[in-house]
């Protein structure tokens, strides 16, 4: 797949609407992901561990659905007991309408799975030979399977690699292939559990970039994403659940899940000159304008110029066009605007009272 | 769009409804994927000539020497030379059939076999036949080898039947493998000892350098659970008749015996591959590294 | 007034006893990674037996139990084979777990501490293990097997000490090499284990072998610690040519020997490392 022809497809995802409306399926058959009560209990000395403590998840079919959550949040537990690795300590689940413990046979036709920092493969085969290896595992017949390889080498841009053995792969690379046969059987449900760890900057985009390029390609087709990147899942998809100590502590898109933090859209706006005359209770006067201070700091009043920036909360984003407009109408000029929202983080913090990582060295924010 | 493949199928659930057929050819085609790298590793790695050819000899030869200092019929030194050849055949079933799942789970592949739809025996039995060629290279050079330099000297009468039985003894080798495998989903580096003491102890009992018939009573309980015993006892019954390979039982009735354990031991490694991997699910123990 | 300089850490003396003694607990800590101690102590006990009781129905098979002597000169040879195989697949696991499954042997490298006394320690419990199951070879020859052991202290204590330093070495310099490796480095310590079984005359008298082995026989320390080692506990050496040297001039072979065989070990060890560095070795995951 050409360069050209991967922004078409990523375009097209980014003019989808953020907040698409799925009707509720009425039976747990219809989803592809049905999880009710899952609780996984670790026996371990001196204490048993819980890393599930009663999970309810419902993944629509063709949905991108990400679990958002710190080192040890249950996150991969969860997914073992999707992919059929593990079975739970109690709860149901269900993949693609099967279930998880006596329809194993039957979801692992349907799904495949990509973890991230593996270093799985047998090092002495190529990337081609190592695919074609999988191809079989999935009953792919030989012609059929050499030929999907070849395709999915060229998507994921590893022509140049095809060839070399899998021992010598950077760990970019590497990543690649494993999500190259994580299309292989062009599953129904995919599972990906941090499929950009250890990556650099670079390959992570062009991971996130395959992963909608396979969405643009193949709606309806379901992907559960696990990470501790807010990024990614922002990017990525359609709704997250923040997990946390084996718990879904929210859920929902990622517009909805900063408003618990943050109700109204926050902008800061920078302006050459304040509005003079009393703009500024002008401007907290506007519909829509919950308020108008000034931010007051250095950088927006550099020494010797009239520079001043405003912190304006809109109850809604629209609101901001009358403030632009207001602004220009008493001479002043719009030099900057930026919009102040609340990161993934920020909501964690809401919800548990520390972050991410202190999340993951067990210690309590100081309050 | 190309390339991420075609939706032949209306639903994920159209998709899962797999015909028998299918299912058979996905699982011979597994078969197939997963001895390609055994196979292929031949000519990628040949320094397995050197260890699967020459030390073996020297294994043999120290025993071959241990006889001829005790100044032993010429007769022992084949049964040596045969059992080293079998031994071959054993080692391949503890190390790179049974004990295998362990080194996956270690370099993170066992994951990507459960999550795949064919059957774990279809793993098995591809590590097996991709094994088979480094081994039976293994057996017939400590064979051609041994025999030459040792002056062994065969009196093979019915060579089918020697094949026949060499074959058959093969089948409780390899189910008896899969059945070990499944120990190891379970206990992982307790298996993995357990594999290391499946090599003295099994020479031992299983005659590999001597008649089993001088391990007295014992032989019979054995030959009535090892493979790797039954089989030789009978392949040197007929490939050096005479009183001193005189066998435990008649090769008829070990090959009864064996043809029953291959029922008992493919049949039971299909049950215990199930129910052990239910039981590592639950426990945990599947994608649990450095246990 | 300038500050004293903080002392250097790892060179010493000291601190090479310290590294060798953490790694012994750290070897042991692996060793004994058994959740049952009962399956440990089968394994320990069963593999040793047995490689001994398949030499001794042979002998019982063709011998009818006469000729002791024999005997006993497998079953000592064979007891004492387990050091070798100890020691030499303990100090090459040890390297090549610490490089491949646990990936732990370049933090080892990049502290001031030597690698070796790391390595030492770290096979010390394989070594340790061995000697159990020594002990219990000899143990059932004694009981069962009609095996008379006359120590002879003079002997056994030289021997011992000169032939588990040459062992020692032997996998010394088979770490390093195997270090180089990349496939098939876990087979190379069976492999020359079972070589030198073959002609170090462990369960049978060198004599037996074609003559043109025999040199290979004679220059090999393992060959005169096993026969010191007899005469040691049995108070007579092999049958055969090596039976009609004198205790001492077998004890002054095995000491030239060893005097030779360890320091060149050691010295082809520094250049196995030195060699491993410049070629990326020390973290190369060859995954095999």
């Amino acid at each position: 797949m050409t360069v050209s022809r991967r922004s078409l497809a990523v375009l097209a995802f980014r003019s989808r609407p953020s907040h698409p409306e799925f009707a509720l399926p009425a039976m747990p058959d219809d989803l592809a992901i049905h999880a009710r009560g899952v609780t996984r209990v670790y026996k371990a000395k001196p204490d048993p561990v819980t890393a599930l403590g009663g999970v309810d998840l419902d993944v629509r079919p063709g949905e991108y659905f990400g679990l958002l959550g710190p080192n040890g949040a249950g996150k991969t537990t969860l997914i073992k007991i999707l992919t059929t690795l593990l079975i739970p300590t109690s709860g149901t689940a269900q993949v693609a309408g099967f279930d998880v413990i006596t329809e194993t046979a039957k979801i692992r036709r349907v799904i495949n799975m990509v973890a991230g920092g593996e270093q799985s493969g047998y090092g002495l085969l190529t990337v081609r030979e190592q695919l074609w290896m999988f191809s079989q595992f999935y009953g792919l017949p030989n012609r059929e399977g050499w030929r999907r390889v070849d395709e999915l080498i060229e998507i994921v841009g590893l022509q140049e690699q095809r060839d070399q053995k899998i021992r010598s792969l950077s760990t970019g690379q590497r990543q690649k292939l494993n999500f190259a046969r994580g299309l292989l059987n062009d599953p129904w449900v995919l599972f990906l559990d941090e499929p950009t760890l250890g990556l650099d900057v670079a390959a992570a985009r062009d991971l996130r970039e395959h992963t909608l390029a396979w969405k643009a390609a193949q709606p309806g087709r379901t992907l559960l994403l696990t990470t501790h990147y807010m990024v990614e899942a922002e990017q990525l998809c359609d709704r997250i659940a923040i997990v946390d100590r084996g718990k879904i502590l929210a859920l929902g898109t990622p517009e909805e899940l900063r408003r618990r933090v943050q109700a109204e859209s926050i902008f800061r706006i920078e302006l050459d000159r304040l509005p003079p005359n009393g703009g500024m209770a002008a401007l907290a006067d506007l519909p829509g304008v919950l308020s108008a201070v000034c931010a007051d700091d250095e950088a927006a009043d550099p020494a010797g110029t009239d520079r001043v920036a405003l912190k304006v909360a809109l109850a809604d984003d629209s609101a901001l066009t009358s403030v632009v407009t207001a602004v220009a109408e008493r001479g002043s000029h719009l030099v900057g605007l930026a919009k102040s929202e609340p990161s993934l983080e920020d909501v964690f913090v809401e919800l548990v009272g520390r972050g991410f990582g202190e999340a993951e060295d067990g210690t309590e924010a100081q309050s | 769009m190309s390339g991420f493949g075609q939706a032949n199928a209306s639903g994920p659930r159209e998709a899962a409804d797999w015909s028998n057929g299918r299912i058979i050819r996905t699982n011979l085609r597994a078969i197939i994927g997963r001895a390609y790298p055994r196979i292929i590793g031949l000519t990628r790695e040949p320094s397995w000539v050197f260890f699967e050819i020459l030390l073996p000899f020297l294994a043999v030869s120290a025993f071959v020497f241990v006889y001829r200092a005790l100044e032993a019929p010429e007769d022992y030194i084949g049964f040596v030379v045969l059992g080293g050849a079998m031994t071959a055949f054993w080692l391949n079933v503890v190390w790179m059939m049974a004990a295998q799942f362990y080194w996956e789970k270690d370099q993170g592949n066992l994951e990507l076999y459960f999550t795949a739809p064919m059957h774990l025996m279809s793993i098995l039995a591809g590590m097996a036949i991709g094994g088979l060629v480094m081994t039976s290279s293994r057996a017939l050079a400590v064979i051609g080898i041994g025999s030459l330099i040792y002056a062994v000297s065969y009196d093979i009468r019915d060579p089918f039947l020697l094949a026949g039985v060499f074959l058959l003894t093969m089948l409780p080798l390899y189910g008896m493998g899969m059945l070990f495998a499944s120990l190891f989903l379970m206990w992982g580096r307790e298996a993995f000892h357990l594999a290391q003491l499946l090599q003295e102890p099994i020479y031992f009992l299983g005659g590999v350098n001597f008649p089993l018939r001088h391990l007295g009573g014992l032989s019979a309980l054995i030959a009535a659970t090892l493979p790797l015993a039954v089989g030789l006892d009978a392949m040197r019954q007929l490939a050096f008749p005479g009183p001193a390979s005189e066998g435990v039982l008649p090769v008829g009735a070990e090959i009864a015996i064996l043809a029953a354990m291959a029922v008992v031991f493919i049949i039971g490694a299909r049950f215990a591959l199930g129910y052990l991997e239910t039981l590592a699910r639950r426990e945990g123990r599947l994608t649990l590294r450095w246990q | 007034m300038t500050a004293r300089a903080a002392p250097v850490r790892g060179i010493t003396l000291a601190d090479a006893w310290r590294s060798f003694r953490t790694a012994i607990g750290l070897g042991w800590a692996i060793e004994s990674n058994w959740s049952d101690p009962f399956l440990f102590a089968v394994y320990t006990v069963a593999k040793p037996l047995a490689a001994a009781m398949i030499l001794v129905v042979m002998f019982q098979v063709i011998t009818g139990g006469s000729g002791t002597e024999f005997l006993q000169f497998m079953i000592v040879g064979t007891a004492l084979w387990n050091v070798v195989f100890g020691v030499m697949g303990g100090l090459v696991q040890s390297i090549l777990e610490d490089r491949e499954r646990y990936r732990m042997i370049k933090y080892v490298v990049v502290t001031p501490s030597s690698l070796f006394p790391f390595l030492l320690g770290r096979s010390l419990a394989r070594v340790a293990i061995s000697f159990v199951a020594v002990a219990l070879t000899l143990l059932v020859g004694i009981v069962f097997l009609g095996v008379e052991l006359r120590p002879n202290l003079l002997i056994l204590v030289p021997a011992t000490v000169l032939g588990v330093l040459s062992v020692i070495g032997l996998g010394v310099f088979m770490a390093g090499w195997c270090l180089q490796l990349r496939q098939e480095a876990w087979s190379y310590p069976e492999a020359i284990a079972g070589a030198l079984y073959l002609i170090s005359g462990a369960v049978f008298p060198i004599d037996i072998l074609p003559a043109i082995v025999h040199p290979i026989a004679y220059a090999s320390p393992t060959t005169w610690w096993l026969e010191a080692s007899r005469r040691g506990l049995l108070g007579h050496g092999s049958p055969g040519a090596l039976g009609t040297l004198s205790d001492g001039t077998v004890l002054l072979i095995l000491t030239i020997s060893t005097a030779i065989a360890v320091p060149l070990s050691l010295a082809a060890f520094a250049w196995f490392m030195r060699r491993a560095r410049q070629a990326g070795l020390l973290d190369m995951v060859t995954g095999s």
